[in-house]
């Protein structure tokens, strides 16, 4: 601490501890402040038409269009570690070969808590067809309303609100309870092996 | 002159200085990073803490680094140099 050079050195160095202590509290600290959000989706309708993708002009494809309304009120989940939340509708379903698939057909960004309740009447924005070309057969899938919140500090949460089972080339309007799960994210664990 | 731009870039302070700022960083820091953690979390909001940690953070790398007069208050009294030889031992 002698000269001047040493005291900045010893200064930030304790400062830099100060900041990742800070930090990593900041972290912990949104693991306790867990909330259970509640939300809706329900289909209003579900239309499959045939086409031609632009991509491959000769072959005949099925295109599936859902018009759903999704409301939720997401500003529980708005804490000061929240820096914005994903939003997205998935659609879930096993095809007659027993592959599992999950289609994102919708998602939004929320950036702030005023907008994070949401009432929203849409239909899917990203284009939503079947591998094998056509929606015959195909079970019904299983839509839910998703999100992930992403934090300022580190631990990165992904939790699910799910929606419910609907018939697939038919409409059916259906509302469901949204429950809640949280997967800790790798860097988290990052994180914490860092301290 | 070099001498003397020299040591006002070194910025020396005396042992009993090098000790007060020492503490005072190191109590100064843990302290306005504890309070500004916990006044953000009470009014959660991560500007709050993080406004607060850098104001401090200013004020005290400006009370801590430059030379200030109170930190050379104790120079060192070294003993008044001796003059004669010792005797040489036969």
């Amino acid at each position: 601490m002698h000269t001047i050079y040493s005291r900045i050195n010893n200064t930030s160095a304790l400062l830099s501890t100060c900041l990742m202590c800070l930090v990593g509290a900041i972290a912990v600290s949104s693991y306790f402040m867990t909330t259970d959000p509640r939300g809706t989706i329900g289909v209003a309708s579900i239309q499959v038409f045939p086409g031609n993708a632009r991509r491959y002009v000769n072959k005949q494809q099925d295109f599936a269009f859902l018009h759903f309304n999704v409301s939720a009120d997401l500003t529980p989940l708005f804490n000061w570690n929240t820096k914005q939340l994903f939003l997205y509708v998935s659609a879930e379903y096993t095809n007659p070969q027993g592959i599992r698939n999950d289609v994102v057909i919708w998602d939004k960004i929320v950036r702030r808590k005023e907008d994070a309740n949401i009432t929203i009447t849409s239909r899917n924005k990203y284009t939503f067809r079947e591998l094998s070309s056509t929606f015959r057969n195909i079970p019904p899938a299983h839509y839910s309303l998703k999100y992930n919140v992403m934090p300022y500090s580190l631990a990165t949460f992904h939790s699910n609100m799910k929606g419910g089972v609907l018939g697939s080339p038919s409409s059916g309007r259906m509302t469901y309870r949204m429950s809640y799960k949280v997967v800790i994210g790798f860097l988290g664990g990052l994180l914490f092996a860092g301290l | 002159m070099n001498e003397y731009i020299q040591s006002l870039l070194e910025g020396r302070i005396d042992f009993e200085g090098q000790k007060v700022v020492e503490k005072l960083a190191r109590l100064t820091l843990i302290a306005v990073t504890a309070v500004s953690f916990i006044l953000g979390f009470a009014l959660q909001s991560l500007r709050v803490t993080f406004t607060l940690l850098g104001a401090s953070v200013i004020l005290l790398s400006l009370v801590v680094l430059p030379p200030w007069g109170a930190y050379n208050r104790h120079p060192v009294k070294w003993l008044p140099p001796i003059e004669k030889k010792p005797a040489a031992i036969s």
